[in-house]
């Protein structure tokens, strides 16, 4: 696999607190957070974090409130200089840089948002833009320019020479993002940006910010203690809890594999349909009939050998065409058709891997038939059944709900 | 036992500041020196114009300090700076006695047309005000009273009738000063204003200082709570036995006594504003100088500019007791009159002060007031 790794975080550690070398034995022996506040007064914020960012993708770190992700963010770029690790982007080690370096890296490489803005409140929404640009010594009339640029970038046209104490929440975050913005970092770092924000609006700005990521791709740490959000967000999601990393997976990964109580609480009450894709509900490698081979006597066999009575039908190129049932094979072994092609149903759906449950059940309304799973070639790579979209969405389990459609869809 | 310590300690003091004063003599010559020659061009800037010029310098400052926030020239500028700025004319104007004179004479006849006329602009004026405000509601009824402003155009009409009573030459005796106080005014201001420059040249960059080390937060705090918690008197000894008599040593030991509020506040500023403000402006790559003159210096403005006017009004209130080791100006009149038992002359002296206090007071404060009063 191709190494794209932007930024590389080991055993990063951070101890609040007077006596942090007694703090940090008792860390190295394995002590819990809350043995070690008890003896030595020192708050564990991060605890032996280590994980890697790959170029271009969005980053969530999730976790309640106090279980270190601000500190940890502000590590990223050292705001927050860690008791103990290495924080590596490209390939500069933040934590030994000098302070020229580290300045040069924060006005051209990261640009941060903050969950209460931190935007300069004599100031004009033009200037805060503006901000970075002009500590880098750029001309006022090129850095006005740009500002002006990226302010149209996040709809706030009009508002240029406003104070920003005069503007919404929602507004005055709008600003940080162009100020982080303005200066084209190949970095953002996002603590809670959107979490002070109403609902609607809220949901707005996660839109727009998918929008951007779409248009300039770049490597973004999003800090959130909203599941819903991280979910919509994150290529990746790392779940903190005191200090640590719990968990750290793709969304899917997340929903479907909790490492423990600390994430199922967090996971339950998800609306997962949005989340979970056919390829993780679906049955692999299925018992398939050969289209080209398969007589009636073979199909009825393998329907019998896999206790089911519908099967997928491939050609000779692992081509899906469609579903056969066993009804349909009875009358083709008492010749009462001619050939397996007249008892394939080829209208059956059929989806990618990537299919969310969300966009295959309008497509079980139609059709009494499992889905089948197909790769870009339309080779079948597995089967959807209609059992397993229903403990998607209600969370039954399987067994349950095959009772349940047996005895008529009495949910 | 404990009196033989205090004498102790007390003469050790006195046997260092002895020794500093011979050994540190060509430091302290330097400071003497310079201190004189900050005031001295100070005295003569404020004395060089005529009076009536320098009252209108004086005033007009008070007027733009009071209505920068709104078009200088305009009625929303002028309702604002009108009294600080009538205030402070008239005040000087009453410490100047020659002039006050000069004008009583040219411009007041002793109850001739002129007076009649300005007797009838009296009634008029603020009768007009009540009349524009009431007419709609009746002019006499209790609804009319309350839309005229209630008793604000009566209480002017008062006012104004007095003011022209006194400018007529039977009654003017009543408020005319015995002897004219313009020169010690000025002298008294350019003290204060040499002695609160220098004050807050020290001040602000030790306070700016202190902000951003808690180490020397934590030295400089006691001392500034010394400072302050000394008696003044006793600042003046070592500043006589270093600087003898005169200005200077007076300006000394007003920098001493109201150099803490400076630094104090400006501290205080500083910390006081927001972290997440300061946290962002660092997170882009700022520079200290560059936070420090783009963030927190701008933000912590209002409560620097309070320090300002305390260390201003600290210093004022040396005046008196720097008169003591020979500074000059109203101080050495009140000192003059507290050693007469004259009460007229102290008195006089005193409003004159009470007239620079509330001037500098003013001043200083509406130059930190960036918001407009609000609409009526
Ligand atoms: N400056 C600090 N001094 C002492 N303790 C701190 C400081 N900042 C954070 N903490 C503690 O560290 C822990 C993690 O805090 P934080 O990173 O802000 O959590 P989160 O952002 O996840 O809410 C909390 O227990 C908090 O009290
Ligand atoms: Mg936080």
């Amino acid at each position: 696999m191709e190494d794209n790794t932007r930024i590389r975080i080991e055993d990063l550690s951070v101890i609040f607190g007077r006596r942090k070398k007694d703090a940090k034995k008792m860390l190295q022996q394995n002590k819990s957070k809350e043995e070690i506040l008890k003896e030595t007064g020192c708050t564990v914020a991060v605890n032996k974090v280590n994980f890697n960012i790959q170029e271009g993708e969005i980053f969530v770190v999730m976790g309640l409130s106090g279980s270190g992700k601000s500190t940890l963010i502000r590590c990223v770029n050292r705001l927050l200089v860690p008791t103990e690790g290495r924080v590596v982007v490209d390939e500069d080690d933040i934590l030994t840089a000098e302070e020229s370096r580290l300045r040069e890296l924060r006005r051209k490489k990261f640009g941060m948002v903050f969950q209460n803005f931190g935007l300069l409140p004599h100031r004009t929404v033009a200037s805060n833009v503006a901000f970075g640009l002009e500590i880098q010594g750029m001309s006022e009339e090129e850095r006005m320019k740009k500002a002006y640029d990226v302010i149209n970038t996040v709809g706030l046209q009009g508002y240029e020479e406003k104070m920003t104490g005069q503007l919404s929440g929602g507004m005055q975050q709008r600003v940080g993002l162009a100020r982080a913005l303005a200066n084209d970092p190949p970095v953002l770092l996002m603590d809670e940006a959107f979490s002070a924000l109403d609902p609607l609006i809220r949901a707005n700005m996660q839109d727009e910010l998918l929008d951007l990521q779409e248009r300039v791709q770049k490597t973004i740490i999003f800090i959130t203690h909203d599941l819903d959000e991280a979910l919509k967000l994150g290529d990746r999601i790392a779940i903190m809890k005191e200090g640590y990393i719990v968990q750290n997976g793709t969304p899917e990964d997340i929903l479907t594999n909790p490492a423990d109580d600390y994430v199922k609480a967090f996971v339950e009450g998800v609306d997962r349909s949005d989340i979970v894709t056919a390829g993780t509900i679906m049955i692999e490698n299925p018992t398939f009939v050969d289209g080209k081979k398969d007589g009636a006597e073979m199909i009825l066999r393998k329907m019998n050998q896999a206790g089911v009575n519908i099967l997928p039908v491939v050609d000779e190129r692992d081509k899906f065409m469609g579903f056969v049932t066993d009804q349909d094979t009875s009358r083709l072994r008492k010749k009462e058709v001619n050939s397996i092609r007249d008892i394939i149903h080829d209208h059956s759906a059929s989806v990618y891997e990537d299919a969310t449950v969300a966009e295959i059940i309008p497509i079980f309304r139609d059709t009494s038939f499992p889905i089948a799973v197909v790769n870009k070639d339309n080779k079948l790579k597995g089967v959807v059944i209609h059992s397993a979209v229903v403990k998607e969405v209600v969370g039954r389990e399987e067994k349950e709900i095959e009772q349940i459609i047996k005895e008529g869809y009495k949910i | 036992m404990m009196i033989i310590a205090m004498k102790f300690l007390g003469k050790s003091v006195e046997k260092g500041i002895n020794w500093l004063s011979v050994a540190a003599g060509g430091f302290f010559d330097g400071i003497t020196a310079g201190v004189d020659a900050l005031v001295e061009t100070l005295q003569t800037i404020l004395l060089f114009p005529h009076p009536l010029v320098m009252m209108v310098i004086i005033a007009a400052l008070g007027y733009y300090a009071s209505a920068k926030n709104y078009k200088l020239l305009s009625r929303e500028g002028w309702k604002a700076g009108r009294f600080l700025t009538l205030f402070i004319f008239f005040g000087l104007l009453l410490l100047e006695r020659r002039m006050l004179l000069k004008i009583v004479d040219t411009v007041v006849m002793e109850f001739d047309y002129w007076y009649i006329i300005a007797l009838i602009l009296v009634i008029f004026i603020p009768g007009y005000q009540y009349y524009k405000k009431a007419k709609k509601s009746g002019l006499f009824s209790k609804s009319g009273f309350e839309a005229g402003g209630k008793f604000k155009h009566p209480i002017q009409f008062v006012v104004l009738l007095l003011a022209f009573l006194f400018l007529s030459k039977k009654y003017v005796g009543l408020i005319v000063m015995q002897q004219s106080y313009w020169e010690d005014t000025m002298l008294t201001l350019a003290l204060v204003v040499a002695s609160a420059l220098l004050a807050l040249v020290i001040g602000i960059p030790l306070g700016i200082w202190a902000s951003r080390s808690d180490r020397v937060e934590g030295t400089v705090r006691p001392i500034l709570d010394f400072m302050q918690t000394m008696p003044p008197f006793v600042y003046l000894i070592p500043a006589i036995l270093f600087f003898s008599v005169g200005n200077v040593p007076g300006v000394v030991a007003t920098v001493v006594f109201s150099l803490p509020p400076g630094v104090r506040l400006t501290n205080l500023g500083i910390r006081g504003v927001q972290p997440n403000v300061v946290e962002a402006a660092r997170s882009f790559g700022s520079s200290d100088r560059q936070l420090l003159y783009k963030v927190q210096l701008p933000l912590a403005k209002p409560t620097i500019l309070a320090g300002v006017n305390q260390v201003i009004m600290l210093a004022l209130s040396m005046v008196v007791i720097a008169s003591m080791v020979g500074a000059a100006g109203l101080g050495q009149a009140v000192y003059k009159g507290i050693l007469t038992a004259d009460v007229a002359l102290g008195f006089e002296a005193g409003l004159g002060i009470v007239l620079v206090a509330i001037l500098l007071d003013r001043v200083s404060q509406e130059i930190g007031n960036t918001e407009r009063k609000s609409e009526e």
